[in-house]
C-alpha cells in the first residue's frame, strides 16, 4: 500500500513544490491543506501515514494543529514532521519539547527531501 | 625401693592375667617341639596334593579346548570351501548370460552349457528358471546325468530325462504336471532377496539322498527387469560324510545346526531326517530331538544356558555334567556373505582325557601320606633328644634357686646328657661354673655384711646429729644418743618401741604426717625445717632429712635432725631490723636508690618506682643511664667523680626522663666505703624540682619580655609618686620629652610642666589613685611653633604610685580629619550618582538608597527603607538576586552581577542590572552589601524587538527562497525531462518567488534607508492632484486586472513634499486597497487642505481591519493576517515605509475602518511654506 502524506502549508508555491517532490520523487500519495484547520479536516477524513507540517499559517498555525492532533486519541499516534522556516534557537528549543518524528528546515533540498522523510519515519524507500 | 619392686610389672603381664586369671597353662618342651613338626608335615602334604590335582584339571581344560577348537576350525574350512562351488558356478553363468555368451531364452544352449559344467564338477545340479515359470536344468545324482525342462520354456509340464554318453536325451524319467518354477523356494528366495542368496535347506526326494541347499542368483536386465534365476543345488550328505571322518576324542561328536535348531549334519552314522508321522515323506530333525544322547543333551544344555540359539554371536566354551560325567562343548557360529547362518557344535566327554591323570592323582595321595608318617616320627624323636638335657638344666636351675647348691653341683648327668649338642653343652658348663661362683660369693658377702653392720652401728651411735629409725606409723625402732639429748629424753629403752606421738615430740602432728607422706612417695626428703618439743616444753627448730628404708620386709624411715634454734633466732632479729629500715625508706616521699659504681641499681624505694612509673623488678639490676636526659649525663659523671672517703656527699641538679617527660631533679649522692676505704656502693636521695625550675625560667623570660616591650612601646613612660615625684622614666623618639631624662628622676614632674598641663596631670593622678581606674585625657601644646597632640593615660600601680603613659596622636588626628572629608565626598557621590546605588543589610533590607534608585523603582526613600529588597524582585527572578548575594557572601567572587525584573510602585514590570559587592569590617566580618542598579528596561525592549525582527525577516526571506531552491532543485534533476509542462510550472514558481524576494529585499533596504535618516528629501511645492494622478497611473494595470475602479476627487491643494516619495506612499496605499477590495468595487483618492496640513485619503470597500490592528499594521511584517503576504503578494513592509516617509515629511498617517465595509487610510503633508505663511 502506497504511503499517504498530508502536506500542511499556507504558501501555495511551497505546497505545490513539496507535493511534486513526494509524488514524483518519493512515489507516495499526498493530500494538502493550506492551514491547520484544513489539515484537521483532512486528517479526520482520510487514512494517513504522516503529516508534513508548516508552523506559520493563518486560521490555525502548526502549534494549534499539533495540539489538536495530540488531544485526539485516534490521531495522536500519527507521525508529524515539521517543515518550517523557523530555525532560530528559540524556535528549535520549542520544537524539542514536542512529540514529533523530526524537523526539516526551509529551504530544503528537493532531491533529498524524500530520503530525509523516510529516514525520520524509518520507512523503506 | 621395695614399693617400686612390688609395683613393677612386665609388659605381658596384663595379657597373661586376662587370659589365665589364675595360673598360666604350661606345656612340656617335647610337646611344643612335636606339634609344629606334625602340623608342617600335614600342611606340606595337603598343599602338594591339592596343587597336583588342580594342575591336572587345568591341563584337561586346555586339552579339550585345543581339540574342539581344532575340530571346529577344520569344519569351518571345509564348509567355506564346499559351499563356495555353487556360488562361483552361478556367478560364472550370470557373467556368461550378461555378456551374451549364452542366450537365456535359448533352452538348448542353456542345456549344453549346464551339461558341460556338470560333467566337469560331478555331484551338482545347475538350472535356470525364467519369470514365466519355465526351467532348464542339468544335474548329476544317483540316476546319473539328467536334464529337466518345462514345455515351451514356461510353466506347465516338467520333464526329466536321463542322458546317454553323448549327451543326448535317453529316457524320460519323471513328468510333473503344473510345474511352476516361480513357486519353488529357490526362486522365491532369490527374488525376495534381490541378490545372490541361499535357498532354505530342503529334503531331497527321495529322502535317502538327505538334505540339499541351493545357491540362487537373480538376473536383472539393465532396466532392472527380472531376466530369470540361476540356481545350483548341493547335497549336504557330503558334509555329513566329512564330519563322520573326523576323530573327536574317543566318544566326542561334532554336529551342525541351523539357528532354528534343525540339524544340518552330524558325525553320527545316522541320518539327520526322521520319518513323518502323518506324511509319507521324511522331515528334518531338531538337534534337541536327536536320538543320540550326547547331541540331544548338549543341545538342551546350550538352549538352557543361552535361551535362544540366536544369542550366540561368538565362540562359546561350555562345561557341564551328563549322567555324572563331565562334558566339554565348543559352539562356533558359521556365517557367509549370502546369509548362511549355522552353528558348529563340538562336544567331548571329560573322561576321554582324565583316565591317566586320575591314576597320577592317586599315586600322589599315597606318597604324601607316607611322607607325613615319616615326618611325624622323625619330629617326635628329635623333640625328645633336644628336650631331655634342657629338662635337666631346668631342674638344676630350680635347685640353685632354692639354695640346694650341693645337689646342683653333684648332678654329673647334666653335662653328659648335653654332650651331643654344642650350644646345650656350653650352656650346661656355664651353668655349673656360675653355681660354683655364686656359692663362693655368698660366703664373702656374708662376712662383709657383718663388718659393715658393726661400722654403721658405731656411726649411728656417735653421730652428733639426732638420728632415729621409725616405722611409718611413728613407732621408734632405734635412736642415737644425740636424739635422746636433743629432746631431753631419759634412756633409749624407754623410747624404743614407743610412738613419737605418744612421746609428744611433734608440736604439729600434721607436719609429721606430711613429711611421712613425702618420704613414702619420693623416697627421701632433705633439709626441711620442723619444730619439735623438748621434754621441758621448749620448742626446738630442727633441719630434718629422712629416707625410706625396708627392714625385715617393713617400710621404715631413717630420720636425721639438726638443731638450728639459735640460728633461727638470730635471723629473725636481723629480718625485723631490715623490715624497719625498709619501711622508713619506702615511706619517704623523696626518691631513694642505691647503685653500683657502674650505675646498676640495687635498691629503689616506692617513691622511685612511682616517679618513673615502673615496677621494682624492671628497675633493679638495670642501670639508671637511660633515665638521664643525655646532655646532663656529664654533670652526673662529674658529681660522682668528686666523691671520696673525705668528701663522700655531693649534690647535683639535672634533668631526667620520666614517663615520656623531661623533668628537673635534685640528687644528694653519698658514696659508701668499707673500713678499708674501698667503695661499696652509692646511695642517692632525689626530689623533683621541675616546678621550681620552670618558675625560675618563666620569671627570667618575663623580665626579658617586659624589657623588650618597654623598648618597643612608642610611648613615653613615667613612674611617679602621688605627689608627682618621678621614680623612673622610659623614653621614646615618638614623643617629645618635656623633661631632661637625666635630671627628672627624683624631681617633681608637675613643676616641670606648663601650668595648664600640670594642673590636668595632677588632677588625673589624684583621680586614678582614688578610683583605681585608668584615667585617659588628651593634651595639646605648641613648642617652637609646632603643635603637638598627645594622649595621656594614668594608671595606679600602687597605693601611692602611678604609671603615666604619654602617646603622640598627631597622625591619628590627621587621619580622622581626612576620613571626615572622605565620607563627605562619598555621601555627595552617592547622592548625585546617575545610577541607582544602595547599601543593603545582611538581613535583606535597604540600609541606604540614593535618589536615582528611588526614581527607578518608583518609591520614596522612606518607603524603600521599610521594605525587604527581595520584595521588589519579580517572583520568577528572585533566585537570580539570591544567587548574586551568595556569590559575594561565599567569596566566590569579589563582586557579582545579574539582570532581573522588578515591580515598580505602579505595578509595572521593568528590568534592572545589579552589581553587588560585600563590605567587611576590621575583623573581616561582613557588614553590608554595596549595590549599583541600572534601569535596563528600554535596552531589554530594544533587544526583544531586534530579536523578533530578525526572526520575522529570517522567516520571510526563507519562504520565497525555499520555493526558488526547491523548484530549481527539481529542475536540476532528470525528473521532468519528459514533462515540459511540469518543468515550466516549476520555472514559474521559481520566478514568482524570486520576484517576491526582490520586492522584499528592496522594501527592507528602503525601510532601513528611511529609518537611518540617511534619505534626503527633495522638497518642492507640488500639486496634490498631480501626485494623486501619478499614483493612479502606477497601479492602474493591477486595478484593471482586479476589476477595481479608481476614482480621484478633484483638488487644488498644494503640498511641500518630495514628490517621488509621496507617489510611493500613494502607490503602496492604492496597491493595498486594490488587493483587499472585492472585484467591481471602487477605490477613491482625495486630498484637501486642512488647518495646517494637506490631508490625503485612500478609501476602499474591502473587508476592513479589526480595531485592535489599526495601529499594529504600521509595524513591520504586521499584516492583518499572516497569510496576506502570501496570498496578496505583499511584503508586510509597505505601511511601515509609508509611515516612515510621511513622518520624515513631518506628517502623520492613520487608518479608520469598519469590518466588512472598508477602510480609509489618511496621511498629512505640510502646506508649502509661503502658502502656510
Amino acid at each position: 500500500m502506497t504511503k499517504c502524506i498530508l502536506v500542511v502549508d499556507d504558501d501555495p508555491s511551497i505546497r505545490e513544490l513539496v507535493v511534486a517532490c513526494l509524488e514524483d520523487l518519493g512515489g507516495w500519495r499526498t493530500l494538502s491543506a493550506q492551514s491547520g484547520f484544513e489539515g484537521l479536516i483532512q486528517v479526520n477524513a482520510h487514512p494517513l501515514d504522516a503529516v508534513l507540517l508548516d508552523i506559520s499559517m493563518p486560521d490555525m498555525d502548526g502549534f494549534g494543529f499539533y495540539a489538536q492532533l495530540k488531544a485526539n486519541p485516534q490521531t495522536q499516534g500519527l507521525p508529524i514532521i515539521l517543515l518550517t522556516a523557523k530555525v532560530l534557537a528559540s524556535d528549535r528549543h520549542r520544537f524539542s519539547q514536542m512529540d514529533i518524528a523530526g524537523m526539516i528546515a526551509k529551504p530544503f533540498n528537493p532531491t533529498t527531501l524524500c530520503d530525509q522523510i523516510a529516514a525520520l519515519l524509518a520507512w523503506p524507500l | 625401693m621395695t614399693s617400686h619392686r612390688q609395683h613393677r610389672q612386665h609388659w605381658w603381664y596384663p595379657w597373661v592375667k586376662r587370659s589365665w586369671p589364675a595360673e598360666p597353662i604350661r606345656f612340656p618342651l617335647w610337646l611344643v617341639l612335636t606339634i609344629p613338626v606334625i602340623l608342617i608335615s600335614l600342611g606340606t602334604s595337603g598343599l602338594v596334593g591339592y596343587l597336583s590335582w588342580r594342575n591336572g584339571q587345568r591341563c584337561i581344560d586346555d586339552l579339550a579346548k585345543q581339540l574342539m577348537a581344532e575340530v571346529s576350525h577344520r569344519v569351518n574350512l571345509y564348509l567355506t570351501h564346499h559351499l563356495a562351488t555353487p556360488q562361483r558356478l552361478n556367478q560364472a553363468n550370470a557373467t556368461a548370460i550378461q555378456s551374451n555368451q549364452i542366450n537365456s531364452q535359448n533352452v538348448d544352449q542353456l542345456e549344453q552349457h549346464f551339461l558341460q559344467q556338470v560333467l566337469l564338477l560331478g555331484q551338482i545340479k545347475v538350472y535356470f528358471s525364467n519369470p514365466k515359470g519355465g526351467i532348464v536344468g542339468v544335474g548329476h545324482d544317483h540316476r546319473g546325468i539328467t536334464v529337466a525342462t518345462t514345455d515351451h520354456n514356461t510353466q506347465g509340464t516338467l520333464r526329466v530325462y536321463s542322458l546317454d554318453d553323448q549327451g543326448r536325451r535317453h529316457q524320460a524319467l519323471v513328468t510333473h504336471q503344473n510345474y511352476d518354477a516361480r513357486l519353488r523356494p529357490f526362486y522365491q528366495a532369490a527374488v525376495t532377496a534381490g541378490k545372490p542368496t541361499w535357498s532354505p535347506v530342503y529334503v531331497y526326494t527321495p529322502a535317502d539322498l538327505g538334505l540339499g541347499i541351493a545357491a540362487t542368483y537373480p538376473l536383472y536386465t539393465a532396466d532392472h527387469q527380472l531376466l530369470g534365476v540361476l540356481s545350483s543345488d548341493l547335497t549336504l550328505n557330503t558334509i555329513t560324510d566329512f564330519l563322520q571322518e573326523l576323530q573327536v576324542g574317543k566318544q566326542g561328536q561334532v554336529f551342525i545346526m541351523e539357528r532354528s535348531g534343525f540339524l544340518v549334519a552330524d558325525s553320527t552314522d545316522d541320518t539327520v531326517l526322521q520319518p513323518g508321522q502323518d506324511h509319507p515323506t521324511h522331515q528334518r530333525l531338531l538337534a534337541a530331538d536327536s536320538p543320540y544322547p550326547l547331541i540331544r543333551l548338549t543341545t538342551q544344555q546350550i538352549l538352557s544356558q543361552f535361551g535362544d540359539l540366536n544369542q550366540i554371536q561368538t565362540a562359546q566354551y561350555l562345561r557341564f555334567s551328563l549322567n555324572g560325567q563331565r562334558q566339554f562343548a565348543w559352539v562356533v557360529p558359521y556365517q557367509d556373505d549370502l546369509g548362511l547362518d549355522w552353528l558348529i557344535v563340538t562336544v567331548v566327554p571329560a573322561s576321554d582325557f582324565t583316565a591317566s591323570i586320575d591314576l597320577n592323582t592317586r599315586s600322589t595321595v599315597i606318597l604324601s601320606l607316607g611322607a607325613l608318617v615319616v615326618s611325624v616320627l622323625a619330629g617326635l624323636l628329635l623333640a625328645r633328644w633336644i628336650a631331655k638335657p634342657i629338662q635337666q638344666l631346668s631342674r638344676a636351675s630350680y635347685a640353685l634357686a632354692t639354695g640346694q647348691w650341693d645337689s646342683t653341683l653333684k648332678d654329673s648327668n647334666l653335662i653328659k646328657n648335653s654332650n651331643h649338642i654344642t650350644e646345650l653343652y656350653v650352656l650346661a658348663q656355664s651353668f655349673y661354673q656360675t653355681a660354683e661362683q655364686l656359692q663362693q660369693s655368698f660366703a664373702q658377702i656374708k662376712s662383709a655384711l657383718q663388718e659393715s653392720e658393726e661400722k654403721f652401728t658405731k656411726v649411728f651411735r656417735t653421730c652428733p646429729d639426732a638420728v632415729s629409725i621409725s616405722t611409718t606409723d611413728g613407732v621408734l625402732m632405734d635412736v642415737n644418743d644425740a636424739f635422746i639429748s636433743l629432746l631431753g629424753l631419759s634412756c633409749r629403752d624407754a623410747i624404743v618401741g614407743r610412738s613419737t606421738v605418744d612421746l609428744d615430740i611433734w608440736v604439729n602432728a600434721t607436719e609429721r604426717a606430711d613429711y611421712v607422706q613425702s618420704v613414702v612417695t619420693q623416697g627421701q626428703i632433705y633439709s626441711r625445717e620442723y619444730t619439735l618439743r623438748h621434754t621441758s616444753g621448749r620448742l626446738i627448730t630442727v633441719l630434718f632429712s629422712a629416707e625410706s628404708l625396708e627392714l625385715d620386709g617393713q617400710l621404715c624411715i631413717v630420720e636425721v635432725a639438726k638443731d638450728i634454734s639459735d640460728r633461727k633466732q638470730n635471723e629473725e632479729i636481723i629480718a625485723q631490723a631490715r623490715e624497719r629500715y625498709l619501711a622508713i625508706l619506702e615511706n619517704q616521699t623523696e626518691l631513694i636508690t642505691c647503685f653500683q659504681p657502674g650505675g646498676v641499681l640495687t635498691f629503689v624505694n616506692d617513691a622511685f618506682c612511682r616517679y618513673y612509673g615502673e615496677q621494682r623488678d624492671e628497675l633493679i639490676g638495670h642501670t639508671y643511664q637511660h633515665k638521664i636526659f643525655l646532655p646532663d649525663q656529664v654533670l652526673i659523671d662529674r658529681c660522682i667523680a668528686q666523691l671520696s672517703p673525705e668528701h663522700p656527699v655531693s649534690t647535683v641538679e639535672h634533668r631526667v626522663i620520666t614517663q615520656g617527660q623531661i623533668r628537673w631533679m635534685q640528687w644528694v649522692n653519698r658514696a659508701i666505703y668499707d673500713p678499708q676505704g674501698n667503695l661499696i656502693e652509692y646511695q642517692s636521695v632525689g626530689q623533683d624540682i621541675d616546678d621550681r625550675k620552670q618558675a625560675e625560667a618563666a620569671l627570667r623570660q618575663s623580665e626579658a619580655t617586659k624589657n623588650q616591650i618597654l623598648k618597643a612601646i612608642p610611648d613615653l613612660l613615667l613612674w611617679v609618686t602621688a605627689d608627682g615625684t618621678c621614680i623612673d622614666i622610659a623614653e621614646t623618639a615618638d614623643v617629645v620629652n618635656l623633661f631632661s631624662t637625666s635630671s627628672i628622676i627624683g624631681k617633681n614632674t608637675f613643676e616641670c610642666l606648663p601650668p595648664h598641663l600640670a594642673q590636668r596631670r595632677r588632677q588625673a593622678v589624684s583621680q586614678a589613685l582614688q578610683t583605681g581606674q585608668v584615667e585617659i585625657y588628651e593634651q595639646q601644646f605648641t613648642l617652637a611653633g609646632v603643635t603637638y597632640y598627645e594622649e595621656v593615660r594614668v594608671i595606679a600601680i600602687a597605693a601611692d604610685k602611678v604609671l603615666v603613659i604619654v602617646r603622640n596622636i598627631k597622625d591619628r588626628k590627621q587621619a580622622e580629619a581626612e576620613l571626615r572629608a572622605s565620607e563627605e565626598r562619598f555621601r555627595q557621590a552617592f547622592r548625585d550618582a546617575p545610577i541607582g546605588m544602595a547599601l543593603i543589610g545582611l538581613d535583606d533590607h535597604w540600609l541606604k538608597v540614593n535618589p536615582r534608585l528611588c526614581a527607578i523603582l518608583g518609591y520614596t526613600e522612606s518607603e524603600l527603607l521599610a521594605m525587604p529588597v527581595s520584595a521588589l524582585a519579580h517572583p520568577d527572578d528572585i533566585h537570580h538576586l539570591q544567587r548574586c548575594l551568595e556569590t559575594v557572601a561565599t567569596h566566590e567572587q569579589r563582586s557579582a552581577h545579574t539582570e532581573l525584573r522588578y515591580r515598580s510602585q505602579g505595578g509595572s514590570v521593568g528590568w534592572v542590572a545589579i552589581s553587588l559587592s560585600l563590605v567587611h569590617d576590621a575583623h573581616q566580618q561582613p557588614t553590608y552589601y554595596v549595590a549599583q542598579i541600572r534601569d535596563i528596561t528600554e535596552q531589554k525592549e530594544l533587544d526583544r524587538i531586534k530579536d523578533e525582527f530578525i526572526s520575522i525577516v529570517s522567516h520571510e526571506l526563507r519562504t520565497p527562497l525555499t520555493a526558488i531552491h526547491g523548484a530549481l532543485g527539481l529542475l536540476n534533476t532528470d525528473t521532468y525531462i519528459n514533462h515540459p509542462n511540469k518543468a515550466k510550472r516549476m520555472l514559474t514558481l521559481a520566478m514568482e518567488s524570486s520576484n517576491r524576494l526582490v520586492n522584499l529585499v528592496n522594501d527592507i533596504l528602503e525601510l532601513e534607508r528611511l529609518s537611518s535618516g540617511n534619505m534626503t528629501l527633495e522638497m518642492v511645492v507640488c500639486a496634490a492632484a498631480d501626485l494623486l494622478q501619478q499614483g493612479i497611473d502606477e497601479v492602474q494595470t493591477i486595478a484593471n486586472q482586479a476589476s477595481i475602479d479608481l476614482v480621484v476627487e478633484p483638488t487644488d491643494a498644494q503640498v511641500w513634499a518630495d514628490c517621488d516619495a509621496i507617489i510611493q506612499v500613494l502607490t503602496n496605499l492604492l496597491s493595498n486597497a486594490i488587493k483587499f477590495s472585492p472585484p467591481y468595487s471602487t477605490v477613491t483618492l482625495s486630498a484637501h487642505t486642512g488647518f495646517n496640513a494637506v490631508i490625503f485619503a485612500v478609501q476602499d470597500h474591502g473587508r476592513g481591519i479589526p480595531t485592535d490592528k489599526l495601529e499594529a499594521i504600521f509595524g513591520r511584517f504586521q499584516q492583518v493576517d499572516v497569510s496576506d503576504a502570501r496570498q496578496k503578494g505583499g511584503t508586510g513592509l509597505g505601511l511601515p515605509i509609508c509611515q516612515s516617509i510621511v513622518q520624515s515629511h513631518g506628517g502623520k498617517i492613520w487608518v479608520t475602518s469598519t469590518l466588512g465595509q472598508g477602510s480609509c487610510f489618511y496621511f498629512t503633508l505640510p502646506i508649502p511654506q509661503k502658502q502656510h505663511d
